[in-house]
């Protein structure tokens, strides 16, 4: 192994483990107390309203359609001469009402009921914390913890005055263009139920989490910890409300931020399993018995971290659920083996009511054990998936909280492989999207890799090393008087990276582990999965490393020897029957040596695949309806890859990615009559774009692709461009300055009334092609 | 302030956040890169293109734990300017770096390894490691931490430290071993 492979290696420490041993720590964060006379204070000073003026660019279209860019070529200033810029007024961002408190709002007599109820659990770690129907109700400390009661009246009073005390209003609206689209907006009953989808799920039917959602009237974003509200009123539509949940944030990283150790109430020693549920996975080597170690008397506290991570709403567009992941670290203090600092990950959904967009309050929050992988929201059920490594012993079952106190999964919910490959269990959550009450559970252990969830099953894989012993050659055996008794075999042993894919079914209600099939290589994402008509579609980079060769030579003895380290990747796909999770079918090694898979896509029968190697790429169709007998195509080597594939709807394939010289390539391909894959046509823009998927905008009714573009740090070369795709060409809608992260930019398109609606963490603008009339 | 609000001031291009990352992270990559080139100059430089370098990336990345991401930067940008002094030979720093110490135990071969198979490695085998193992074997060949002041922030004698490190290094050979690279 080169001295070059070790300095990579140091690079590619998790994050984590780099943060337990560094030497020097962060600043201490500000502690409890501080906090809230922090909170206090500027709940109290915060009579201000902030106007922050964005100045946003608006491009008027010439023409009726949409084809009014120039065909490929990068985006130069010259090619937006057929636009007219003009600006917007001058879009204030109103008071955060979170930061406000109401003076209105007195105590329900009913409080010191709750109140009192709050002392009796003890040993909880999580939160739960009900608000069902109205924001008059009572917030309820299903589960509290530290049993500290001046901890919960606090968050009781603080969750309290929070509810109803999100006001609002309409922003101004130009001329003509108020009134029709006044009324449509008031008419809530009418459009506010009206659930549109923004996000290009995978799968229909299985709604994906994002930063943006909208209803028939409503653009809700999310922008950190502040969920935006846009009426879509076309032309002057403004912020209409912002609402902020990071004060819920620092109470919930409140009340998770606990003591481990035998003062604890909330974290409580287990009871040892049944049978061992890991393996021990220590190296073999003695521990030192010389040395007696002297722990630090004090360990300087590591600040918690929260990370707003997406969003859902509900399809009866009344309830907005914001995914929150937090790192809390807690201090053990019993003294007797341990002391330091560990970092436990939790994930708390955080429901809001948007059923009124002036008044949006908190309906509840469930907290759950677990980094966050991934949701979905099928049927009116959230399945939401946590990642859970034990820790210590304290914590080496999975805990969750019904709202009745913190448990441990019960061992028989709890999937255990026959192998165990890594400490970390994946845990999955049923929970109804209304009341976010926990419907079922379960934990697979060992299962560390991506999740795929279709309308009936789930499936999550692990990858790990195996060892294929390859045969190479037959070769003479031959005695001391020179006669050939018989032949050995020459192996190449390969260390070979493996798939694992355990197939979950839950249309029954219940999480029902079913099986697993085993593949070589290793997936990219969860893109790289498919269920079409009864089988699985697998799409892997084969990593084999030749580690030595092997000669059976019978009695006389078998040799080893060390060839060293060669890797050779490709791609290889694969058909898996899912009644029985056995591998039917397979091309195996298809691409050309070296070459890795770089993004797919199904579409049916269909699977797009592209390879490459730094900057070349093949795009290959696969043919999968007969299973028995796989037909693929490529383009042979083109210039540049595609990170991302996506399917239009007429059999054609979008392609983003990057070109040989840098630019973003925007491709599309065709299966040509021959049989090969054709590139149909290919726009360049200068620049960077995103690699998150969801930041993309493809509307494949109308062929329109709209993605975030960034030059350089200059602000003005933050833009957002439009494309269409039509008839075997791309054409310009609009390439106008959105400022942000790529990451963080989105667009909706209103049908109706033809308005572009484009969202990021800086700005907000609405587009109108020219000649399109509001009604 | 935590984290995630710096990397939001990085995302929202305030020069605010090149402050709080100094304020909160500036010392730790000073001493990263103080470790390596032996010179508080030098990696006060360090520390300034480390910043430069995660404005520059931030977008589009979005680093969860700042601390860690701006720590890899400072570590590879003062190993950079270490070879670079080395090969003109006017390296104040005499000393090699620790890592050099866990050169006996690669293998003979020459390719280069694939990110995520380094990367499955090497957290596998931290993670295989009791705590304050793992701790003072990325304090020293991370954070390139002498014995000293390893045993000193970990409350251990340097002979401790030093039996410690043989021993991890051993491991780390036979993992590599196992581990087929």
């Amino acid at each position: 192994m080169k001295r070059k492979n070790l300095e990579n290696m140091f690079n590619l420490i998790d994050d984590d483990i780099l943060e337990e041993a560094s030497p020097i720590k962060p600043q201490k964060a500000i502690t409890s107390k501080f906090r809230l006379l922090q909170i206090a204070t500027i709940a109290a000073c915060l009579i201000l309203t902030l106007n922050i003026a964005i100045t946003i660019p608006l491009l008027l279209m010439k023409g009726n359609d949409f084809n009014g860019g120039g065909k490929g070529g990068s985006l130069d200033k010259d090619e937006n001469k057929q636009f007219e810029v003009i600006e917007l007024p001058n879009l204030t961002d109103k008071e955060n009402p979170s930061d406000k408190e109401d003076p209105t709002d007195k105590e329900d007599p009913t409080d010191k009921d709750e109140d009192d109820k709050v002392e009796k659990p003890q040993n909880v770690t999580n939160i739960q914390i009900n608000v069902p129907g109205k924001p008059s109700n009572i917030i309820t400390l299903t589960s509290p913890l530290l049993g500290a009661p001046s901890e919960y009246d606090k968050i009781v009073a603080l969750m309290k005055d929070k509810i109803g005390s999100f006001g609002g209003s309409y922003g101004e609206l130009d001329g003509a263009l108020d009134e029709e689209i006044e009324d449509s907006s008031s008419n809530k009953n009418e459009q506010d139920s009206e659930y549109k989808e923004t996000t290009d799920n995978q799968v229909a039917g299985v709604i994906e989490g994002d930063i943006i959602k909208r209803s028939g009237s409503y653009i809700y974003y999310l922008s950190g910890s502040t969920l935006k509200i846009y009426p879509m009123k076309g032309i002057g539509s403004t912020l209409l409300e912002q609402f902020s949940i990071s004060d819920y944030i620092s109470e919930i990283e409140k009340v998770l931020d606990i003591k481990i150790g035998k003062e604890s109430k909330a974290l409580r020693p287990i009871e040892r399993p049944i049978t061992p549920i890991f393996p021990d996975l220590t190296p073999d080597f003695d521990v030192m018995p010389d040395i007696d170690i002297i722990e630090p008397d004090f360990v300087e506290e590591i600040p918690n971290y929260s990370y707003v991570e997406e969003m859902f709403l509900s399809v009866d567009c009344k309830t907005v659920t914001i995914v929150v992941q937090h790192q809390i670290y807690m201090t053990r203090q019993d003294g007797s083996t341990y002391k330091g600092e560990i970092m436990v990950p939790y994930t708390s959904l955080i429901s809001l009511s948007v059923e009124d967009p002036n008044n949006v309050y908190l309906k509840n929050i469930t907290t759950l054990s677990g980094t966050y992988e991934s949701a979905r929201l099928v049927d009116g059920e959230f399945l939401v998936f946590t990642r859970f490594a034990p820790r210590t012993e304290e914590l080496i079952i999975p805990q969750y909280n019904d709202g009745e106190g913190f448990k441990h999964i019960p061992i028989e919910q709890i999937y255990s492989p026959s192998v165990y490959k890594n400490s970390t269990y994946l845990l999955a959550f049923r929970m109804d999207e209304d009341t976010s009450e926990i419907l079922d559970l379960g934990a697979i252990a060992s299962f560390d890799g991506e999740i795929y969830v279709t309308n009936e099953n789930i499936y999550v894989t692990r990858q790990y090393r195996d060892e294929l012993k390859e045969e190479v050659e037959k070769y003479p055996l031959i005695n001391s008087s020179g006669i050939i008794e018989g032949f050995g075999t020459k192996y190449n042993v390969y260390a070979l990276t493996v798939t694992e894919i355990l197939k979950i079914e839950y249309s029954s209600g219940r999480f029902l582990p079913v099986g697993t099939a085993k593949v070589n290589g290793y997936i990219k994402d969860r893109y790289s999965l498919s269920e079409n008509d009864g089988y699985l579609y697998v799409v892997t980079t084969d990593q084999r490393v030749l580690t030595r060769t092997e000669y059976d030579e019978g009695d006389i003895g078998a040799e080893e020897d060390w060839v060293g380290f060669r890797n050779t990747t490709s791609a290889s796909i694969f058909i898996v029957d899912i009644a029985t999770m056995e591998n039917v079918s397979c091309v195996e090694r298809f691409a050309s040596v070296g070459e890795t898979v770089r993004s797919v896509r199904f579409d049916g029968y269909t699977a797009y695949v592209c390879t490459a190697i730094e900057v070349t790429d093949p795009v290959f169709f696969f043919n999968l309806e007969n299973v028995n007998n796989i037909t693929y195509s490529d383009t042979g080597t083109i210039p540049g890859f595609s990170t991302q594939l996506i399917q239009l709807n007429n059999g054609e394939l979008l392609g983003i990615g990057v070109d040989e010289n840098g630019y973003v390539k925007i491709e599309t391909y065709r299966l040509g009559e021959n049989g090969a894959v054709l590139v149909v046509d290919t726009y360049l823009i200068k620049g960077s774009y995103s690699l998150d998927y969801k930041s993309h905008f493809i509307n494949r009714e109308n062929g329109l692709i709209g993605l975030g573009i960034k030059n350089d740090a200059l602000s003005d070369s933050e833009r957002y461009v439009m494309l269409q795709y039509k008839n075997g060409y791309f054409s310009l809608v609009f390439d106008c300055v959105l400022r942000g992260a790529n990451e963080s930019k989105r667009a909706v398109y209103d049908e109706k009334y033809g308005f572009f609606y484009l969202v990021s963490n800086n700005d907000f603008a609405v587009l109108l092609p020219v000649g399109k009339v509001q009604k | 302030m935590d984290d995630s609000k710096i990397v939001n001031l990085f995302l929202k291009r305030d020069e605010e956040a090149l402050k709080e990352a100094e304020k909160q992270y500036g010392r730790l990559c000073h001493y990263i890169a103080n470790n390596i080139l032996n010179s508080p100059l030098d990696a006060q430089e360090c520390v300034n293109d480390t910043l430069l370098r995660a404005w520059n990336s931030i977008p589009p990345a979005k680093p969860k734990r700042l601390g860690a991401y701006l720590s890899k930067i400072a570590r590879n940008l003062a190993i950079d300017k270490y070879k670079a002094e080395k090969s003109q030979k006017r390296s104040k720093n005499k000393d090699a770096l620790p890592l050099d110490e866990l050169e006996g135990c690669l293998s003979g071969t020459d390719s280069l390894i694939d990110e995520a198979i380094l990367k499955d490695f090497i957290n596998s085998f931290l993670r295989s490691l009791t705590k304050e193992k793992r701790i003072v074997f990325v304090q020293r060949y991370f954070y390139n931490a002498s014995v000293s002041e390893i045993a000193k922030s970990n409350d251990l004698t340097e002979n401790n430290v030093k039996v410690m490190l043989l021993r991890l290094r051993n491991v780390f050979s036979e993992y590599i071993k196992k581990y087929g690279l």
